[in-house]
């Protein structure tokens, strides 16, 4: 790969972590905070397959797949509790949270 | 063969998770599952006794380890698992469609946990940290109010996602520097990449997950809430299991950054903990003071201890390494014995205010004793292990030369002081509330498991050095890795 592709991709990279971290401490919403979640893990991805290709090891592609098998189930515990919040509340924004406070 | 025996701890809890969601699927009682699930946590407890003196890699070498370390930890987390499941025979405020599942969950975390302590692989590790996660996250739903329940779990899990991605982003730096994700082969190569200031920050932020494990600013935002709205027992088992992986992992990763051989960035690692530690004790003690509710007060307590650790932490040192294990062990005796008092009080109830505390010493002599020796505990009142511990704590930091910290914890346990005997004075000067006057009567497994801890934390106070040798044993063992 050449430097500026690799360069580039970093740089993609640490764009996706920030509007990710920067939705978490925005975003309200209960699945709008998860989808910036989901995008973090993405900018982890995008560094640790580019990591691989520049040192030409394996090790990061596998670590990929880890990770999206892992978020895969992440989405499934995930959304089963947004659904059980959903339930008993009818809505998912997560500050208006009047039981639980500080 | 041998290599089955090196991890015959995981394994006998693995397959005792299995054997309980097979009695789940075949709709045997509560008792029985629960009768299940206890008799694996024991055989659990007893492998790891089994294994304690062990040393080897069962796997691809380089990826997991079994030492005096890992299984001292593994150790105290298959204890600490028994004495959570003590407590869950009939789990008070759960939903009683749901509550048979507790002790799979349980044991499917501690699975994790104990995973954690030995993984010094990249992959390893966050596979483990995830794996002892979700469990717990399902575990707050099935909370009696099922309000509280799904409010409390979407915080804790969204928090946690949150610091398990920082993690990743933090692991993918270190791996792009060094091209392994072998800790051996980080470790082998720090001389060189010491000197590269992203190495640092990508070690902070893998620290991340762990910290957030063990609630230290400012990953601390759960800890109160989730203390607060999850079932007694799941809440129990946060405070007490999950902390001593968390401390394990954050163990094993300073090692590896290197002993007594820390590199101009190492300080900035090092002076970035001391601020966290400092932020940590502050504000969780301050906190703490104007807490009505018990369970949201042990929440606060626990940021506050957190930052107590990272103190010794920070010294970078065998001493403090062997300093947190020692206070580890004791740290969990000690919560467990506030939050069996809270599980035995909160039986009917869905939050445990102080106040229902009130005439505690009427009530149940025996509870109140309990709360006493768990409470000086915590304050680092002599002669328990409270005292003993934080002294060791306070003196790997001192031995460094970081008076001033010192100076601030020691400020931040006597504000502390305050909080924690406003718990015993409702406890034993105040008459019980109308409603609840009734005699309290744990069960007699419970009242067993409280003599064992209330011994644990007394003989620690009293005779540190046979659990001191342990400890230092182990961080021998884990300093000789790397």
């Amino acid at each position: 790969m050449g430097e500026s592709i690799f360069e580039a991709n970093l740089i993609l990279s640490l764009f996706l972590f920030t509007v990710g971290i920067l939705g978490v401490m925005w975003k309200r919403n209960a699945i709008s905070l998860f989808m910036s979640v989901e995008l973090m893990l993405n900018a982890a991805n995008l560094a640790f397959v580019t990591f691989a290709f520049q040192h030409g090891i394996i090790d990061g592609g596998i670590l990929v797949l880890f990770i999206m098998t892992v978020a895969a189930a992440e989405a499934g515990v995930g959304l089963a509790i947004f659904i059980a919040l959903f339930r008993v509340r009818r809505h998912l924004r997560v500050d208006e949270h009047d039981m639980l406070h500080g | 063969m041998a290599n089955v025996l090196l991890i015959l701890p995981e394994l006998t809890i693995f397959l005792a998770a299995i054997l309980v969601f097979k009695c789940l699927i075949l709709g045997l009682s509560v008792l029985h599952v629960w009768r299940v699930a206890f008799a694996g946590s024991l055989l659990g407890l007893g492998a790891c006794l089994i294994t304690l003196g062990m040393t080897g890699e069962p796997f691809h070498p380089g990826i997991y380890r079994v030492d005096l370390f890992s299984q001292l930890m593994k150790t105290v987390i298959a204890a600490a698992l028994v004495l959570v499941l003590v407590l869950s025979d009939s789990p008070p405020v759960m939903r009683r469609d749901a509550w048979r599942e507790l002790p799979f969950f349980l044991l499917l975390s501690s699975a994790g946990l104990m995973m954690m302590t030995s993984a010094t692989e990249l992959i390893t590790l966050y596979l483990a940290l995830e794996l002892s996660a979700f469990p717990v996250y399902a575990l707050i739903v099935l909370h009696r109010d099922r309000r509280m329940g799904s409010e409390g779990a979407t915080k804790y899990m969204l928090q946690g996602m949150v610091a398990s991605a920082v993690t990743l982003y933090g692991m993918s730096f270190i791996f792009g520097l060094s091209g392994t994700t072998y800790l051996s082969e980080i470790a082998a190569a720090l001389p060189e990449l010491g000197s590269q200031p992203l190495f640092w920050v990508g070690l902070l932020l893998l620290l991340a997950g762990f910290l957030f494990k063990l609630a230290l600013f400012p990953f601390h935002f759960w800890a109160p809430d989730t203390y607060f709205s999850s079932p007694h027992p799941v809440a129990t088992f946060i405070a007490t299991v999950s902390k001593v992986a968390a401390i394990a992992v954050l163990c094993r990763m300073v090692a590896v950054a290197g002993w007594n051989e820390a590199s101009i960035d190492g300080e900035t690692l090092r002076i970035v903990l001391i601020v966290l530690a400092v932020a940590a004790m502050t504000l969780g003690n301050l906190a703490a003071l104007v807490q009505k509710d018990f369970k949201r007060l042990l929440g606060y307590s626990a940021i506050a201890h957190a930052g107590y650790i990272v103190v010794a932490l920070q010294a970078f040192s065998s001493l403090g390494h062997t300093a947190i294990v020692f206070y580890t062990i004791g740290y969990l005796a000690m919560t467990w014995i506030c939050f069996m008092v809270a599980c035995e009080v909160g039986r009917n109830r869905d939050t445990v205010p102080v106040s229902a505390l009130a005439g505690l010493w009427q009530r149940s002599p025996m509870l109140a004793l309990c709360l006493l020796i768990g409470i000086f505990g915590l304050t680092g009142l002599p002669p328990t292990v409270g005292f003993i511990g934080k002294w060791f704590l306070f003196s790997a930091a001192l031995e460094d030369g970081q008076f001033l910290l010192v100076l601030i914890a020691a400020l931040n346990s006597a504000v502390a002081v305050y909080y924690y005997m406003r718990v015993l004075r409702v406890a034993y000067l105040l008459e019980p509330a109308k409603e609840d006057t009734g005699i309290l009567a744990p069960s007699p497994l419970v009242v067993t498991g409280a003599m064992v801890a209330c011994l644990v934390v007394l003989w620690m106070g009293v005779a540190p050095n046979y659990f001191w040798e342990i400890a230092a044993e182990a961080i021998v063992a884990l300093g000789a890795t790397y």
